[in-house]
């Protein structure tokens, strides 16, 4: 298990070769290779049925890859133990929902699990990692809350706490601003971010919102029909020709006046050109059974 | 990897306070305090107890609850020993074991399947073991009232029912999956089709033993003995021991296969385990008393909104088994003494209003 990666810690942490993933009959993600930064925020963005959130599912195991492997820290994770691999990754799927009445302590002491023995249900570490992470979130007050009664901004504070519990050096969250209005996107991506900053935790997101992913990570992965199309900076990747050639948008891109950080501000859709290739009617039903619920 | 995970649990110190958790803890074991849970598990434990000491002193030869406990510890005239320990106990402590057995089941299915429907009953499993059992009884004629036949075959039949009714439920929605309510369609499939079987076969049977059959399939602890009562014990105790280590899966399987898979929980083993379990509990308890429709919906939801959790707690929902079918089938013995009727629709009759009696009151608490 000892990889190279885990020697050079400024490696990457986590690594798709030749991943592909077929879901029905459109191949949702098409041959990637991909590195993921160590010790960084990378953002997936992307049109919807790029395969997103099929890359992350792949990423972090949720989908068996139809070919290919999945890296992390030099180890296939195809061979790892689901307890040796939720000790090292977290994921946090899309748009999750809690049992009625569930409360949020219960919640986010499920992200000990992969730690504690059948016997072992509550140590004092676990009581003090929950006890960490609810503090860290802001969710402390609401420990013994319902889940299902906290406002959508609260929940998904909730399921990030759960994912942390788990401690992994590596978190994957896909779309962790669904439903969630500007203000409440604005929090959750500060909370990542802050997360992120304490503990050196690398993060993969996936993200709709050009802007604040541009605003919030490190690195910025653009994907169209499952194939990676761009990968760098935020200055790097967020450029008009890159939103002409992955999303076929126009757009002036502009220095956030706050941040620096490049800003999209859409003109309208761009004719397809000549190497335009438009998202087809595959794709979408790659969205619509890979995702969920992408769309709404 | 290990520098960056002593680094995190060295928190911000957070001011002294009421642990998140109660919890116990013995040497390297913990588990979480949870009163509630225990004070209703108790009280579902002691109801049961209560009405069994009750049961085993009705009868044409009544007994006060003080002789039935001083017969249990084997003081008493003779006679009191003999009615209760070899007449009654057996037939109650089968009633005990096979709500127990069907409550267990039910929590399980539901748990699992994250639905509130996901009973035996609705998915298929009763109907199967109800085809089994029926076949054996009604095939084998007169040897299946007694010897072999009826304390190894009609059992064995019913859980070959049961694991075949399972299997097609399996097979049919093994791709999109066992939550959502696609299992249970297809288990309402599956119970019409065993249904039909077992009505052919009534239909087939010399007389006697279809009316036979149709007395076991109304589900009734009449004339329980030793011989219902062990399978019962043996698969409780299996259950015991298999789901210990995987009770705590549970929770993780609550929340969805993609984030029990994200926590690290073994999915599919914790799943098939799960329903194996489900499957062999409901089975034998079929086999032991009949199917009895709603023990295995009834028990553990009462038990999971006594309990205020979000999921059925197993040993609450044992314990609340275990008191309705016994509660079930002292009423059926005194309601129309001496006239016996089958607990099964006791079962019936008080289980669904009570079900829709606990709705109405969770409805009115939540809006």
């Amino acid at each position: 298990m000892s990889g190279p990666g885990e020697v050079d810690g400024a490696g990457a942490a986590l690594g798709a070769r030749g991943l592909s993933v077929q879901l029905g009959r459109a191949l949702a993600v098409d041959a990637v290779d991909l590195e993921v930064t160590r010790g960084a925020v990378t953002a997936v963005v992307g049109p919807n049925g790029s395969g997103k959130s099929t890359l992350l599912r792949a990423l972090g195991r949720l989908v068996a890859p139809t070919a290919g492997t999945v890296v992390l820290d030099g180890a296939d994770v195809a061979r790892l133990r689901s307890k040796q691999l939720a000790q090292r990754l977290g994921v946090l799927p899309q748009g999750p929902v809690a049992p009625e009445g569930l409360t949020v302590v219960d919640l986010v002491s499920r992200g000990r699990d992969p730690h504690r023995r059948w016997y072992d249900q509550w140590s004092r570490a676990d009581e003090a990692v929950v006890l960490d992470v609810l503090a860290r979130t802001g969710m402390l007050d609401l420990a013994h809350a319902a889940v299902d009664d906290l406002s959508g901004g609260q929940r998904q504070r909730a399921w990030i706490a759960m994912a942390l519990a788990q401690q992994t050096p590596v978190l994957l969250l896909d779309e962790p601003t669904t439903y969630l209005d500007v203000a409440h996107q604005l929090d959750v991506l500060e909370l990542v971010r802050r997360l992120h900053e304490e503990a050196g935790t690398t993060v993969l997101m996936v993200l709709h919102d050009l802007s604040m992913a541009a605003r919030f990570a490190d690195r910025v992965v653009a994907l169209r029909d499952g194939r990676v199309v761009a990968h760098g900076t935020p200055a790097e990747v967020v450029t008009p020709e890159t939103l002409r050639a992955v999303f076929d948008l126009e757009a002036h891109v502009v220095a956030d006046p706050t941040t620096g950080r490049p800003h999209v501000m859409p003109v309208g859709r761009a004719s397809t050109g000549p190497d335009g290739r438009r998202g087809g009617g595959a794709q979408d039903d790659v969205t619509a059974t890979g995702t969920r619920r992408a769309t709404s | 990897m290990s520098a960056v995970v002593e680094r995190r649990v060295a928190a911000p110190p957070v001011p002294p306070r009421e642990p998140l958790l109660p919890a116990v803890r013995v040497g390297p074991a913990s588990l979480v305090r949870r009163p509630r849970v225990l004070a209703v598990t108790a009280g579902f434990l002691g109801a049961a107890l209560a009405v069994a000491v009750l049961a085993l002193g009705v009868g044409d030869y009544t007994l006060t609850p003080g002789q039935v406990v001083a017969a249990l510890a084997g003081q008493g005239s003779p006679q009191d020993l003999l009615v209760v320990q070899t007449v009654r106990l057996p037939r109650v402590l089968t009633g005990l074991a096979a709500g127990a057995a069907l409550a267990v089941a039910g929590a399980l299915l539901q748990t699992t399947a994250r639905n509130a429907l996901a009973t035996p009953d609705l998915l298929g499993i009763t109907a199967g073991a109800s085809a089994g059992a029926v076949a054996v009884i009604t095939l084998g004629g007169r040897a299946s009232t007694a010897g072999p036949l009826r304390d190894v075959g009609v059992p064995a039949a019913a859980l070959a029912g049961a694991a075949l009714a399972s299997a097609i439920v399996l097979l049919i929605v093994r791709r999109s999956g066992f939550a959502g309510t696609k299992p249970l369609l297809v288990g309402v499939g599956v119970s019409a089709f065993f249904a039909a079987v077992v009505s052919w076969l009534l239909i087939a049977a010399p007389l006697n033993d279809a009316s036979r059959a149709n007395v076991w399939l109304t589900g009734s602890l009449n004339q329980r003995s030793w011989p219902e009562l062990w399978p019962l014990v043996v698969c409780l105790a299996a259950a015991v021991v298999v789901l210990a280590p995987l009770a705590s899966r549970l929770g993780a399987l609550q929340l969805g296969p993609d984030l029990a898979r994200a926590t690290g929980a073994g999915v599919r083993g914790t799943a098939a385990a799960t329903s194996l379990v489900a499957v062999v509990l409901t089975a034998v308890a079929a086999a032991s008393v009949g199917p009895m429709g709603f023990v295995a919906l009834v028990a553990p939801h009462a038990a999971r909104l006594a309990s205020g959790s979000s999921r059925p707690p197993l040993l609450a929902s044992a314990c609340c088994g275990a008191l309705f079918l016994a509660a079930s089938d002292l009423v059926a013995r005194m309601l129309l003494a001496p006239l016996q009727l089958p607990a099964g629709a006791v079962v019936a009759v008080v289980g669904g209003p009570f079900l829709a009696w606990l709705l109405v009151v969770r409805r009115r608490r939540t809006t």
